[in-house]
Order: structure tokens, then sequence, then C-alpha cells
């Protein structure tokens, strides 16, 4: 049992600790002096000893609701690094519900804001489906409607995704939705999970009428970013600056403890709408020179529409022009995107490009790929047939800015 | 209740933790482990206390997470992601871990077969994971100081702090560079009894970690911590860096602890049991200009002087060896609060003594009776109380246990509370490394002598000088020096390694490959040129691009033979006026490109002085 005391014989010497876990091949067992070791079982004698229970240290309860402020915000938590504690039977980090450790976050806002604190999920960013988008945002939705923000925990990996999701699914949002998670979980002294949060709550308790994230600027901790969810993206494994705008993204920043708001869209709207339906049949294709026109048939299969990752200003090697027109005659939106990350496609410079046009690819300017997908299962469930390019280049949220500017991140 | 009569000389328990750094790369990533790298950039963080794995929070963490200190850190060359805590540990440097082994084999310790990786909980900022990395390595073993043996609890493989580079109340800067550096951490049972046998045990197994030859040099390659008990609780000193300060460490903390029993024997019998709420009543008005520059200007920069009642101290807090006034102090001062006074300093510091007999009177001080007086801001109230009150409570039943730093002059000064067990959970991020039978063999098959032993056997096997075999030892020459022990004389072989290839690449600036180094010496060693034809063989090598197979048929690398000598100095004698030895010597320098003895030129010179003095006496 995790915590029995045991007393083990281990080459001839008598070791004394905790039992934490086992596998049949090794015991895991804490020394008394505080050290795990790990020893073969068939090495060791174990011999459990009952003891009184004797209660020392300090163990905190946890905690629902925090602060006592006039700014009513609600924390969605959907699991992630953010929510995690170490596993000790496997020694993973895995998610949790007990989410008092992320109350260090909230100690100086505690006459602002009133905090409450709600788990709708318990999954790992990379394993979100659709489907997940669409629960979340239900919640969000129900909400929205009885808090002044909600903010989001969710694990960071596909963060941008939810986030876009989001962003086109909310037609109206009446406060401010804002995700944040964290590279390091919260159970580490150093985690980034308390300064995102403390960002978070702040923008939830500010006038923005839009989807964002929030998430360090830097490799500091005074600074945090808070970012236009259609805008961003993360482009470190490690790093707890990971998510970072891809320009145009960055529309307000927490700097010791107070928020600048520099580049809105909007404000709240004064109702909330929710368009939820999304469809799935749309897919991203890398394109490398090491692609064939075949993967580009076979990625495309079952799909409705399918953005293609392409290189520089949106160009695809000369054999996959004859694909890309074949799809387009079967009724398969080709939507072109650039690898680039930075900068928009333009078709109109090169020939590749024109013949690709001419092939009946629809350019998505400057939307980042997946957010052109994710933009592309909105609209696929939400606007008539008609009307889809123009959507897709349209620039409804955010995404897909007409200017580019220099200085602006 | 206890008191010092109760008190017995064997109660004194020392115990040593030694830490030494290894000059292989850093434990966790492939960082070198320099210190005083180019400084590329600068972050700052904060650090939160987190619980282990029974939901328990370690003290020493409570304590450092209420402090809410602001850490900054200097990215140096040689660090990266890792120890900016931006990226998770590589596997454990199996390099560092042979060594850690191999010296805990040393001390005979139980090896582990699975090196498990824990980190424990060090949110002063240090650590800018706010855990350090530490492995048990190996545990119960002992070494042998004369007749007594002394336990050792635990050999640990941990990654080394930053390095402080300053620090004020509210911030600490620190460098990167000493991050990750591998500490092989050894931990003595208390089992130590005195000052003298404390250095005795910290010397030797200071030389036993260094012969194995992969530590590193430097001010704070070696490090010591000391346990201290004398019968109220153990007390952590920390960061003895020197063997000299050692003495002076435990003898002042002995006294200390002596003193404040005494100071609390004294307490006691006053019929003083528990000190109560701290009760703080504002006094500022009565103190502007009042004569104390340090409460003036606290005052000018917005703070509140507050004065509360120290009952049953008077006479306690500092009179003679009694200095519970300066364990209040201390301990506020790890927040931040400088300037605490008490009554027994004053009248003092510029304040007279109305202003002494006002305090007294407001805060209701009988004759036993003593007050403190703070100047501080006003939100800092509530610590004040709880330090004082924690303070006074925790001595007042002779525990005295905590951790303690130690300043230049010896002084020990409370540091922050005990670490608990509750500090270390596991590092999940890698996994248990399986020491395997071949490198369990390895270790096991070349276990380390005992660091005399280790120099007596080269001393007589090589008949080189004791000075010459630990230098040998320390810089891990050992296995060079057998090879070219082999070849040439030991005292000669040791005089290559330790003088000549260090002087060759300090004024030439030529590093030469062992095993040309090697080559070289046995193509002269079988013409008898070892001796003096080494030297200019290097740098002739080194600066015409030799391999030693060509510099050996280099003539001006031959050395000048007898005859060739005796000619040249009778030369020299017939045609200098006034030569003596010395002058002889550097005139041949001066003039012969090729090697020589210079002993032989100094045996050839006498001779024919001699045969020409005895050939005019025949005249």
């Amino acid at each position: 049992m995790f915590g029995q005391l045991l007393k083990i014989s281990y080459r001839g010497k008598l070791l004394s600790g905790r039992f934490i876990s086992e596998d049949g091949n090794t015991i895991v067992v804490k020394l008394l002096n505080g050290y795990n070791i790990s020893l073969p079982m068939d090495r060791v004698e174990i011999e459990t000893v009952e003891e009184k229970k004797t209660a020392s240290g300090r163990v905190e309860e946890p905690q629902e609701v925090f602060g006592t402020g006039d700014k009513q915000i609600i924390i969605l938590h959907t699991g992630g690094t953010i929510a995690s504690r170490v596993d000790y039977h496997t020694g993973a980090v895995s998610p949790v519900e007990d989410l008092r450790y992320l109350m260090p976050a909230l100690k100086d806002m505690v006459n602002r804001v009133t905090v409450h604190s709600k788990v709708i999920e318990n999954i790992l960013s990379e394993s979100m489906l659709p489907s997940h988008w669409i629960k979340i945002a239900r919640e969000i939705g129900r909400h929205l409607n009885k808090y002044d923000g909600v903010v989001v925990t969710h694990g960071t990996d596909t963060m941008t995704y939810t986030g876009s999701a989001l962003s086109f699914m909310f037609q109206k949002q009446a406060g401010p939705i804002i995700l944040t998670g964290s590279q390091r979980s919260s159970d580490r002294p150093s985690s980034d999970a308390f300064h995102n949060l403390e960002g978070a709550i702040m923008a939830a308790s500010t006038p923005i009428g839009e989807v964002c994230i929030s998430f360090h600027a830097g490799l500091s901790d005074n600074r945090i970013n808070i970012l236009r969810a259609v805008r961003s993206r993360k482009m470190h494994s490690t790093r707890r600056d990971a998510i970072r705008s891809a320009g145009n993204g960055i529309i307000a920043r927490w700097n010791n403890g107070s928020l600048r708001v520099e580049n809105i869209r909007k404000p709240p709207d004064s109702e909330t709408i929710l368009r939820d339906r999304l469809d799935e049949r749309v897919g991203i294709y890398y394109f490398s020179p090491l692609s064939t026109p075949e993967d580009l048939i076979n990625a495309s299969n079952g799909k409705r529409a399918i953005v293609i990752m392409a290189t520089g200003l949106g160009h695809i090697g000369d054999r996959m022009i004859d694909p890309v027109r074949e799809l387009a005659d079967t009724g398969v939106k080709v939507l072109i995107s650039t690898q680039t990350i930075f900068g928009a496609v333009n078709l109109n410079v090169y020939s590749t490009g024109r013949r690709m046009l001419q092939a009946g690819a629809i350019s998505v300017g400057r939307t980042l790929p997946e957010v052109a997908a994710i933009k592309a299962m909105w609209a696929l469930a939400n606007v008539k047939e008609e009307q889809f390019e123009n959507v897709m280049r349209a620039d409804l949220r955010g995404e897909n800015p007409e200017r580019e500017t220099t200085g602006q991140d | 209740m206890k008191t010092l009569k109760e008190k017995q000389p064997d109660r004194i328990k020392i115990g040593l933790e030694i830490h030494v750094q290894l000059n292989t790369n850093k434990l966790f990533c492939g960082c070198k482990g320099e210190t005083g790298t180019a400084e590329k950039g600068r972050f700052s963080r904060t650090l939160y206390s987190t619980t282990g794995e029974f939901g328990l929070i370690d003290p020493a963490a409570i304590f450092e997470a209420s402090r809410g200190r602001v850490f900054n850190y200097a990215i140096t060359e040689n660090s990266c992601l890792v120890e900016m805590d931006e990226e998770p540990p590589h596997p454990i440097n199996e390099d560092a871990l042979k060594i850690a082994l191999r010296v805990s084999a040393a001390l005979k310790t139980t090896l582990l077969d699975n090196i498990f990786v824990m980190r424990k909980i060090v949110i002063d900022g240090s650590n800018t994971t706010g855990f350090q990395r530490t492995a048990l390595v190996g545990f119960n073993g002992s070494i042998s100081l004369g007749k007594t043996e002394i336990g050792i609890s635990t050999v640990c493989l941990e990654e080394d702090s930053a390095r402080k580079i300053e620090s004020n109340s509210n911030e600490t800067l620190y460098s990167l560079d000493r991050l990750g550096i591998p500490l092989i951490e050894i931990s003595t049972d208390p089992d130590i009894k005195s000052a003298e046998e404390t250095i005795e045990v910290a010397k030797m197994i200071g030389q036993l970690v260094e012969s194995t030859g992969r530590t590193r040099r430097g001010a704070d390659a070696i490090r010591q911590d000391v346990n201290l008990s004398i019968g109220y609780g153990r007390v952590e000193i920390k960061g003895v860096s020197k063997l000299s300060q050692i003495r002076k460490a435990i003898n002042s903390e002995i006294d200390r602890q002596e003193n404040l029993a005494v100071a609390i024997s004294t307490l006691r019998d006053r019929g003083f049991s528990e000190m109560q709420d701290v009760q703080m009543l504002d006094i500022t008005e009565k103190f502007v200009g009042c004569g104390s520059r340090v409460i003036e200007n606290a005052i000018a920069s917005g703070r509140r002087v507050y004065g509360f009642l120290l009952p049953s101290m008077a006479g306690l807090l500092r009179a003679g060896k009694m200095r519970i006034g300066r364990e209040i102090a201390d301990e506020l001062k790890q927040y931040g609060i400088r300037g605490f006074m008490h009554g027994d300093e004053l009248p003092g510091y510029g304040i007279e003594s109305d202003l002494v007999d006002f305090a007294k009177n407001a805060l209701s001080v009988g004759k036993t009776d003593s007050f403190g007086i703070v100047a501080i801001r006003a939100e800092e109230r509530d610590t004040v109380k709880r330090v004082v009150r924690e303070r006074i409570n925790k001595i007042i039943r002779y525990d005295f246990s905590e951790t303690r730093y130690v300043d230049e002059r010896g002084i020990t000064h409370y540091l922050r509370p005990l670490p608990g067990r509750n500090r270390m959970y596991p590092e999940t991020d890698i996994p248990p490394f399986t020491v395997g039978p071949e490198m369990m063999r390895e270790v096991k098959g070349n276990i380390l002598k005992p660091y005399a032993e280790q120099v007596n056997d080269l001393v007589s096997r090589y008949r080189i000088s004791k000075q010459d075999a630990e230098a040998i030892l320390k810089e891990g020459l050992t296995g060079s020096f057998a090879r070219l022990a082999d070849i040439v004389e030991g005292r000669l072989a040791a005089r290559i390694l330790i003088h000549t290839v260090p002087r060759l690449s300090r004024d030439f600036s030529i590093s030469i490959e062992p095993d040309v180094l090697l080559r070289l010496l046995s193509l002269l060693a079988k013409r008898g040129w070892e001796r003096y034809s080494l030297e200019p063989s290097i740098i002739k090598m080194h600066r015409e691009g030799m391999t030693p197979e060509e510099v050996i048929q280099d003539p001006a690398i031959r050395p000048l033979t007898e005859e060739e000598l005796r000619d040249l100095v009778g030369r020299m004698i017939s045609s200098m006026r006034d030569l003596s030895e010395k002058h002889l010597i550097n005139e041949i320098r001066r003039s012969q490109e090729r090697p020589f003895d210079p002993s032989l030129v100094i045996q050839i010179y006498r001779d024919l002085k001699k045969s020409s003095a005895d050939n005019r006496s025949f005249r």
C-alpha cells in the first residue's frame, strides 16, 4: 500500500522506508532520509511495520472559490500540464483534479476578482478531438452568461487549435475567453503556471471580446503576452515562451501585475452566440520535395477540404498541380497556406502560383495552416457553399489580417 | 527541565557533508563544468512551494516562499536550456556516475543497482527549477580514522547550485555557470566527537575523492556542511568552504548553544514558559527626531516605529554571553528586516534614556522584562510578530535545530529551518538508470585505496617524493605516470608530468598528446637522451610540425657528448678570463643549439681547472 512503512533487508543491510511503487521487477521505496531508492525485487526481503498514524507537516484543503472582488471569473479546467501532478505509481506526470496548487497565482488579485473553478474535462491536449472543442465551447457559452470572463486551462500542445476553434464558433461573446496552460507542471516550484494564470485572470476581467491565450513573453516570469488565439502557435517544445504570435497576435501585455491592452479587435458583445457545428472532413497536407501526387490524393481521401502547407509564397511542385485540379474538379476545396508560418500566400507573383489558381486552388492569405483548417471545418458546417471561398479569404476573427507591419509581434 | 548540568562532553555529535565538484561535463546536459564564463543575458523568476508525494510541504520551502523573492539569473557561455529550466534534463552523465560509484565503493558503502534521481526542494533560487537533482549511489559505509570507524551514511551524486553573485532584501542574482556541475556528496554518521576530528575526516574524504584525479580545482571545488548536536537538536552549518573555518565554526556554535541554554534556563527560572501574541505598539510620533539616524531615516521613508514587550528577558538579550537578542535579529534579517533594537542595548544608538523610559512605560515593562523596537513598513508587522513569537517559543523548549551559515569570522547565523524529508520527490523526467553488470565490474575491479596508501604505493614503487605522489594523484595523472615510469625512472617521469608538460603549455602554449609524448620519450630513452633532449624536441616538433620519429633524427636535439663538451670547455677556459661556473653554463647555452648535461659541464670544468693547476705546480 502506498506510504506503508517497510523494513527491507538488502545485501545484508537493513533499511526502513515507505512503499512508493512496485512493477514486479523492482520496488521503489522512500527511505526515511527522503531518498527514493529502487531495488531489485529478487534481492530484497520485505516486512511491513505497523505504526500509529501521526499528522506532520501541513496539508492544505482544496479550494474552489477565491477572492472578494466584484469581477466574477470562472476557470474551466480541461487538463494538461498546468493541472498536472506527479503520479508516483507510474512516475509519470498525469493530470489530476485537485487544483489548489494554482492558488499562488491569485493572491495579488484577492480584492479585485472572485475566482470560481470547475473541472469540465481531464485530457492531455494531444488527445483533444473536435468533439472536445464543441464540449468546451458549450461549457464556456453557459458560463459567459453568468460570469464576467472565462479562463480555460488547457494542455499547451494543441491549445492554439482549441483557441482557434472557439474563435470561429463564438460568433458573439459576452466576455473574454482566455486560454492558458503551462510548460512546467504546477507541482514544480518553478512552474510557469502561476504567472500565466495570473495574466489570464487579469485579461478575463478586462473588456476584451476575443478568444485569447495567456502565455510567457520570454524566459522571465514577469512578462506575459495575451495572444490572439487565431494568430498564435506553439513554436518551441520546451521553453516557457513556447506559444508565440505569428504576427499581429499580441493584443495585451501583462507586466509585473499590470495589464496594458494594445490591439483588441472588439470589446465583448452584448450577447453570446455560439454556432458550434463543425465539419470534421478537413485535412492538412505538408508539401515537401518528397511529395508525390498519390500522397496528396490519399491525404484528401474522404475530405471536403484539404489545407496544403505549401512552400514560400504558397507554391507546390509542378507534379502536384494536376492532382490539385483533379481534387478541385471533384468538389474538394484545396486551400493553400504556407509552411513559412510568417508572411502571406500570394499566388499571383510566379507562374506556378497562377497555374495553381487556374487548377482551382484557394489562397488563405495570411491565415496559419491549422487555423485555416479549423476555419474550413466551421465554414463547411455554417456557411453556404457559394460563400465558402469568400469566407476563407475574409478576415473574420483577426486570423487573416490584410496588413503586416513591422514592429508588431 | 533540562539544565546545563545534565550535559556531558560525549553529547557532542558531529557529522559532515562533503561536496566535491567533478571535472566532467555537467550532470544533466552537455555543458562544460566551468565557472566565470562570459555572460550572455539575464532573466528573472519566482518560485513557489509545492508538496511532496505524501502531500506535505517542506518547512524550509514554506519559509523561502514566504519571503517572496525575485531571482535573477545570468546566462553564461556554459549554460543551455537545461540550466534555465527551459528543457528537461538529459540522461545522467555516466562518466560522473562511474566516479561517484568508485568513491562510494572505496568508502565501503552498499552500491545501488538502480540510480534514482530525486528532486530536493530548494527554493532559495540557487536552482532555477526550485529543486536540486540528487541521486543516492551508495549507503551504509565507513572510513577509518586511526582506530575509530566513522560511518558513511550516504554517497550521492548531485548537481551543483547556481553561483550567487549579489543579493539584496528582495532580489538575488545568480550565475548559471556553476549550476549542474556534478557534485559527489558524502555524508558521515554523527560519529565525530571534536572539531579536530572533523578536520581530519574532512581532509581524508576530500583527498580520497581527489585521488580519482577527476575533481575540479578552485575556491569552491570542495565544500563542507557541518551537522552538529550538543543535545539541543541538530544544527546544520552550511558552506564551510575552508578546512580552517571548520574549527572556528564548530567552536563558536558550541559556545552559542551553551550560552543560549544558560539564558533559556534563567528565563525559565523566572517563570517564563511561553511567548504569547506579540503586541506591537506604534510609537513613531515619539521617535521623530529621536537622535538615531537609522530610525530617523526609516521614518523619513514612511516606515513606522513599533515597540513590543519581551517578558522576563532583561539582561538575557545581550549581556555578557547572553544573546537572545541576536537570535531574534538574525531571523528577522532573513525577512529583510534590519535594525532590531532591544532593552539591553538601550539607551544607545543615539536613543536617549527619556525615550527608553517612555517606551518602557508605554509597554508596561516590568523589572525583569525587556522590550524590542523595530522600524518597519506597517505590512511587515505580522512577520515581526510571528518571527519573535515562534523564535522564542522554539528556543524556550531547548530546540535549537535549524540551518545556519557561517560568516567570514567563523560566526554562525540563522539561515532557515531544517529541511525535512518532505523536500524530496522523484525526478520524473529521468527514468531510473540501471548500473548493469559491466559498469559494476568496472567499478569494483578498480577500487580506490585509501589516499595515504595510494601515496605510499607511489613513493615506494617509483622512489618519488611524497609531494610528487600527491600531485600525481590530485591531477589524475596516475595512468600517464605509470606508462612514463615504465620507460624512464620515476623521478624523471614525475618531473616531466608535473613540471615540464605544464611549463611548455604555459610558456609556449604547447599541448602534447599523451601517446606522442610516450613515443618521443621511448625513442630518446633508447639513446640515453631522455633527460636533456625532451624539452627541445617537443619545442622543435611544435615549431616545425615534426613527428617524434623525425625529430629524433635532427642533430639539433642530440646532446653534446663528453668529448665535445671537454673540447668546448677547454677552449673557453683558455680564451675567457674570470669564467665562473654559472657563467660557463649560460655561455654554452647561448652558443650551442644542442642540449647538454650541465652537471657534466661543471665536472669537466673542475677537472680541467684542477689539472691545469696541477700542471702549474709542476713548473
